[in-house]
Formats: C-alpha cells, sequence, structure tokens
C-alpha cells in the first residue's frame, strides 16, 4: 500500500506545472496495469492528501488502459490486462510488452483567478 | 464531479521529480564507476542473507544501503560479513524512493577508488518498490524456493522490469513442489530479455557465478 506516496507524487508534479499552491477541481490520470498502483487505493486518499497540502479537495479520475502487447510466437498485437492470459490467437506467453507501466497525470481543472 | 475551473494539461509522468533525483543519483555513481542494483523481494527471500555471501565475495570493492521499516539488524549483518553499510529505516514507507538513496550516499564513504558494487537492498515487498528509480543500473528480482513458482505472474509489476531474476534457497529444491524452469519463464513472458541466476546463499551454490556476473557488467561498463 504506497498509493500514500503516489498520491504526493502526483501533487509535486501537479504544482510543478500550474506553480505551489494553486487549489485543484479535478486530476485526471492514467495508469497502466502494470504501473503497481491501485487506482482504488489511491481515490480513497487522494483527496485527504491534498487537503493536507492545501490544494482543495479534487476530484480524481483515473483512465485505466490496458498494456499493449506483441506476441513473439504468432506476430499478432493485442491488450493485455491479466499477465496469466497468453496471446488471445495462439496461446502463447512468449511475448514482449510494450506499454502498461505508465501512471501520468494527463491534466487538471484548476481555480480559476 | 466537479465541472469549474480551467483544464490544463499537464502529460507528466507522476515520478518526474523522483526520477529526477534517480538521474542525479545514478550520475553520480558513474563518476565513480560504481555499478548500482536494486535488490527487490519479499520479507524473508533472503536478500540479506544472499548481501552477506556477496559481502564476503566482494570484501571493501562492495557497499550497501539497507531498507527496512525499522532497526539496523540488516546494516549490522553485512557490516559484520566485511562490507561498509549504511541502513535507512523508512518508519512505516514500504519502499525505498530516490530522495532517501541520495541521501544514504552522504553517509557512505564512496571516495576511496575501491568500491565498485552498491547493492540497494529495499524493503522487503513485491509491488511497492517497482516504480521507483533509485539511480540503479540493474533491477534484480529475487524469489525464493519456499515462496512458490507461481508468483511470478502475479506481481507481474516487478517482475516485468527487472534485468536479473534470482530464485533464491534452491538448496530447499528438493523438499519443496518448486518449478525454476516455469518460474523462470514466466518471467521471460513478462521481460524477454531477462537473465537467470539459480543460488542459494547458505550453501554457496550459484553465488559465485551470480558475483561473476557483476563483475562482468561493472567491467563492462566502466572498464
Amino acid at each position: 500500500m504506497h498509493e500514500f506516496s503516489i498520491a504526493e507524487n502526483i501533487l509535486e508534479t501537479i504544482e510543478t506545472q500550474v506553480g505551489p499552491g494553486t487549489r485543484l477541481h479535478e486530476v485526471h490520470l492514467i495508469v497502466g496495469p502494470l504501473s503497481g498502483v491501485s487506482a482504488d487505493a489511491l481515490e480513497f486518499c487522494f483527496s485527504e492528501v491534498a487537503q493536507t497540502r492545501g490544494l482543495g479537495s479534487p476530484t480524481l479520475t483515473i483512465d485505466q488502459p490496458a498494456a499493449r502487447v506483441h506476441c513473439l510466437e504468432c506476430g499478432v498485437h493485442y491488450e493485455g490486462r491479466d499477465f496469466y492470459e497468453g496471446c488471445p490467437e495462439c496461446g502463447s506467453l512468449h511475448r514482449e510488452i510494450l506499454t502498461g507501466h505508465e501512471c501520468t497525470v494527463d491534466w487538471v481543472r484548476v481555480e480559476e483567478d | 464531479m466537479s465541472e469549474g475551473g480551467k483544464k490544463v494539461a499537464v502529460k507528466s509522468p507522476v515520478m518526474l521529480k523522483n526520477d529526477a533525483i534517480a538521474a542525479e543519483n545514478r550520475r553520480l555513481l558513474e563518476g565513480k564507476g560504481i555499478l548500482t542494483v536494486n535488490l527487490i523481494g519479499s520479507p524473508g527471500c533472503g536478500k540479506t542473507t544472499l548481501l552477506e555471501a556477496m559481502a564476503k565475495h566482494f570484501g571493501e570493492a562492495m557497499v550497501a544501503i539497507e531498507g527496512d521499516l525499522q532497526t539496523r539488524r540488516d546494516a549490522e549483518r553485512v557490516e559484520q560479513a566485511g562490507c561498509q553499510a549504511y541502513q535507512i529505516e523508512t518508519h512505516g514507507r514500504c519502499h525505498l524512493d530516490a530522495q532517501a538513496v541520495a541521501e544514504a550516499l552522504e553517509h557512505l564513504d564512496l571516495s576511496a577508488g575501491t568500491c565498485k558494487l552498491l547493492v540497494i537492498e529495499n524493503v522487503g515487498n513485491l509491488v511497492c518498490p517497482s516504480g521507483y528509480d533509485l539511480g540503479e543500473h540493474l533491477k534484480i528480482g529475487v524469489l525464493s524456493v519456499p515462496e512458490g513458482d507461481d508468483k511470478v505472474l502475479k506481481y507481474p509489476s516487478l517482475f516485468s522490469r527487472v534485468a536479473v531474476f534470482l530464485v533464491g534457497k534452491i538448496d530447499l529444491a528438493p523438499h519443496l513442489d518448486f518449478d525454476a524452469a516455469r518460474a523462470e519463464a514466466e518471467c521471460r513472458s513478462l521481460n524477454p530479455n531477462v537473465i537467470g541466476f539459480r543460488l542459494s546463499a547458505k550453501t554457496g551454490e550459484g553465488v559465485a557465478a551470480f558475483c561473476r556476473f557483476l563483475e562482468g557488467e561493472q567491467t563492462a561498463r566502466f572498464g
């Protein structure tokens, strides 16, 4: 459970971009299935952490795209969320994972001056 | 749903600040020709026992940073095995971050030119440390035989990122139903370029081969 630290990292990233102390209305994230971040746990603590830092109590919305995977057996490209499952075409686990580690702040909605 | 306010594109990785500090750590260590590895595995998988065995191989050419929630026990063990060690106590945090390592580096004597290898033993955990770059050259994942051969695909955020996959406590394999080939194949399925070693820090099996691999990596990078 490291989502408290992740929440702090998110807010540091946002403050770097929009200026320290900017009050936030909404924060939109992109979280991949290999990021090691639990969206539920993050939603649970995020608003609290933002309030503690004096940034308001923003709503958190999270996009959770599947990972993009390339099958090294039959060459097909597919989307993966469950890494127990192999290629949908040939079943192979021989694969290259192209994306899925991302944890990115996409956009925010800030209080207008 | 909040509708008010001005929308601003950010498009920045959440780890931006951590990654910048990690890059600085890496630059500092590379300037001294030190290969740095980030050792990650469950509590009790044998990370510290492996470090003790490595300390006997490398002596003062190795330096360790130990991450734990509490106590200096691990640093004391590694020091007794013959190398310099610094303990980070995270007081509840389940992982190390680049800032904690930057502070630890200030406490270590890396000036002598004798140090070739820094081993950072992360907090025992298969999830939380995986996303934090500390400034290492290699992430090393440890899975020990008693944990079961099915764990790799249960913790893909870690095992998809490791450069080296260690199967530890291999001396227990005859007593337990652990299929090392399965665990290694599943790690390769997340990461086709991973390099594997099977070892036992207790009996010494495989430890020398692993240490020679690290020596080769250090030489290849820093001559």
